[in-house]
């Protein structure tokens, strides 16, 4: 039997631990690349962009009152992301371990959740600077406004409504009017 | 804290946020910045610094509505529709100024009154097409309403939409199962009325 070095081993492991470790780092580097390049569950907050711009502008200095309202409808904004994201997580996660959505979709779900954590800390942070205490009424706010949204956006609808119906009835009573003529 | 800068103008005379930048009405960015500034608005008229918790109501406005609404029903009372209608169209609009912050719930039921009264007095001008829009936005703000069923069904059978008319009163009682009384007996009968008419149209 040949005589077997005792570096043989020790050589066998070093490359075993650097294939792995090479390996590690590019599968690594590979998925925060992945995840950097994800593309966003929602698209852009243009509340919280309006927030900070009024936040840093200087010139001339915006009142408290404003930003607080820009805070709101952010917060706002966020209850309204939030409640979208649990309403479809359900549905989203059974089809993903069924295998009918792509683990892409899934990651980029995940990701939105926390992204929206760290936006809903990040907002009650700015709201406890403005006011201390306020993040403990200013969610509930938040969710009654996006109801209240709701109900404003459907009774703007009505006129139009209204009008479509009323050409509706003017054209049966001419029909009608027509018939009885004729 | 990293953010996308947007153009906003603030005068400080007005007090009022702007698109420095021109852009058309339905701008993301501009429903936006007009829904700050009606907060806004609504913060100022307020006597503390943030909004109170959802359950405090403005019992200014609260009353200010219910004159509005009364001055309606009287106007309705004495058979002046067209009163009647304006009074309910300014009672909505002085309710619609409700600051956003308080209970949806409250506004909802405030609302949804309004615009059934409102629908009511359509139908006694045979405004069908006005009355039955009317219903619908008061059947969106409470389901359980059963009167609102039932007067948009009127409005559809007028309107020679027996089958939805039929739909109407059905869902009515099934929504208003649960809910307070009224309108129950007149949905029944009106049920039974439009299926009535449906079978002689069908001979």
């Amino acid at each position: 039997m040949a005589k077997v070095s005792v570096y043989t081993p020790l050589a066998y492991l070093v490359l075993l631990v650097t294939a792995l470790a090479l390996f590690s780092t590019v599968y690594r580097r590979r998925k925060v690349h992945r995840l950097v390049n994800l593309e966003p569950w929602f698209g852009q907050h243009v509340e919280r962009d309006i927030y900070y711009t009024l936040k840093t502008q200087s010139e001339p200095k915006v009142p408290e009152k404003m930003l607080k309202a820009a805070l709101l409808r952010r917060a706002a904004e966020n209850v309204r992301r939030i409640v979208s994201l649990q309403e479809s997580k359900p549905a989203l996660a059974e089809l993903h371990q069924r295998g009918a959505v792509g683990d892409e979709l899934w990651t980029r779900f995940l990701a939105a959740e926390k992204i929206m954590d760290a936006e809903v800390m990040e907002c009650a942070g700015e709201a406890n600077a403005l006011k201390e205490g306020w993040p403990q009424i200013m969610f509930q706010t938040a969710a009654e406004m996006v109801q209240n949204d709701k109900i404003r956006v459907r009774l703007e609808k009505v006129p139009a409504q209204q009008e479509q119906a009323r050409q509706e009835v003017e054209r049966l009573r001419a029909r009608a009017t027509a018939e009885l003529e004729g | 804290m990293d953010f996308t800068p947007v153009p906003i103008n603030f005068d400080p005379v007005t007090k009022h946020l702007s698109l420095s930048s021109t852009s058309s009405p339905d701008d993301p960015l501009a429903t936006a910045l007009s829904a700050v500034n009606t907060l806004h608005r609504d913060l100022i008229n307020l006597n503390a610094d943030v909004p109170p918790p959802p359950n405090q109501i403005n019992g200014r406005l609260t009353e200010q509505v219910r004159k509005l609404k009364d001055s309606g029903n009287q106007a309705f009372k004495r058979t002046a529709y067209a009163d009647a209608i304006r009074m309910y169209t300014l009672a909505i609009e002085m309710a619609l100024k409700r600051p956003a912050w308080e209970a949806a719930g409250y506004q909802r039921e405030e609302i949804c009154l309004l615009y059934s009264n409102r629908a009511q007095a359509y139908m006694s001008t045979a405004a069908w097409g006005e009355a039955l829009a009317d219903s619908e936005a008061a059947i969106f703000l409470k389901r359980s309403f059963t009167k609102a069923h039932y007067r948009k069904g009127k409005c559809l059978q007028n309107m020679g939409r027996l089958r939805d008319a039929k739909d109407a009163y059905e869902l009515g009682l099934e929504s208003g199962a649960t809910a307070e009384g009224g309108s129950e007996a007149e949905l029944k009968t009106a049920l039974a009325e439009v299926e009535e008419l449906m079978r002689q149209s069908g001979n």
